[in-house]
């Protein structure tokens, strides 16, 4: 991924991750996002919610500084799988 | 864009369309407009995440509407408003942030503001129109100050 993660962009997003399924993990490297807001969020917690339904993982790796301050404020980065 | 009604080393308010589409151009304006402030970079980052939330939502509120936004510098930093002026635009979502919301669908866009800013309030004007005005810390080098 990468670029800007928003409430214009996460829908697109969340295509992709959908198509993908749930048959495994999948891994969701943002080293290449700039910019995520809530919208952005909204998609990882929804994927990280049907994968963990299905017994699979979402895997977030490569978050910058500012996204890691942004999983803190909304008490993401417990409940997250990171690497 | 629409040109800034008022000079920018004043304050920042502009009109925009009700589209998701403009958000990001949204973050880049006010971003000009804190750069010509001096602002410094944790300043940016924070206004960046206020601003895409408040633009969402008013987007959100009431698609292909207009909104504005202004910001202005304070004694402590930027006091940021946006002015949804749809008759029947949605008021924000706005809630107690808990441990058991975590992994909630919706309602992380405010608390964000929430955590961000020192202070946030939600208004509906008889007419239907909602204001929502942040206050922002920040820190500003020496550029232009406040009027």
């Amino acid at each position: 991924m990468r670029g800007v993660v928003d409430s214009h962009t996460a829908p697109a997003l969340a295509a992709r991750i959908e198509a993908l399924g749930t048959t495994g993990d999948v891994v969701l490297d943002i080293a290449g996002v700039d910019f995520i807001d809530s919208s952005g969020l909204r998609v990882v917690v929804a994927a990280h919610g049907s994968l963990d339904d299905a017994g699979q993982k979402l895997i977030l790796v490569g978050a910058s500084d500012s996204v890691d301050r942004l999983l803190q404020i909304t008490a993401l980065d417990g409940h997250l799988h990171r690497r | 864009m629409m040109p800034a009604a008022v000079g920018e080393d004043f304050g920042f308010d502009r009109r925009y369309e009700g589209d998701t589409g403009i958000v990001n151009g949204v973050r880049q304006d006010v971003d000009r407009w804190l750069r010509s402030q001096s602002a410094d970079d944790d300043t940016r980052e924070r206004a960046a995440l206020v601003i895409s939330e408040l633009a969402s939502n008013a987007v959100q509120a009431s698609p292909g509407r207009a909104f504005e936004m202004s910001l202005r510098r304070t004694p402590i930093g930027v006091c940021i408003t946006v002015v949804n002026q749809a008759e029947d635009a949605a008021v924000p979502d706005r809630r107690d942030w808990g441990p058991d919301d975590v992994l909630a669908p919706t309602g992380r866009g405010l608390a964000i503001v929430d955590a961000l800013c020192v202070r946030v309030s939600i208004e509906t004007s008889d007419s239907g129109e909602v204001c929502v005005e942040a206050d922002l810390v920040a820190a500003f080098g020496s550029g232009p100050s406040s009027p």
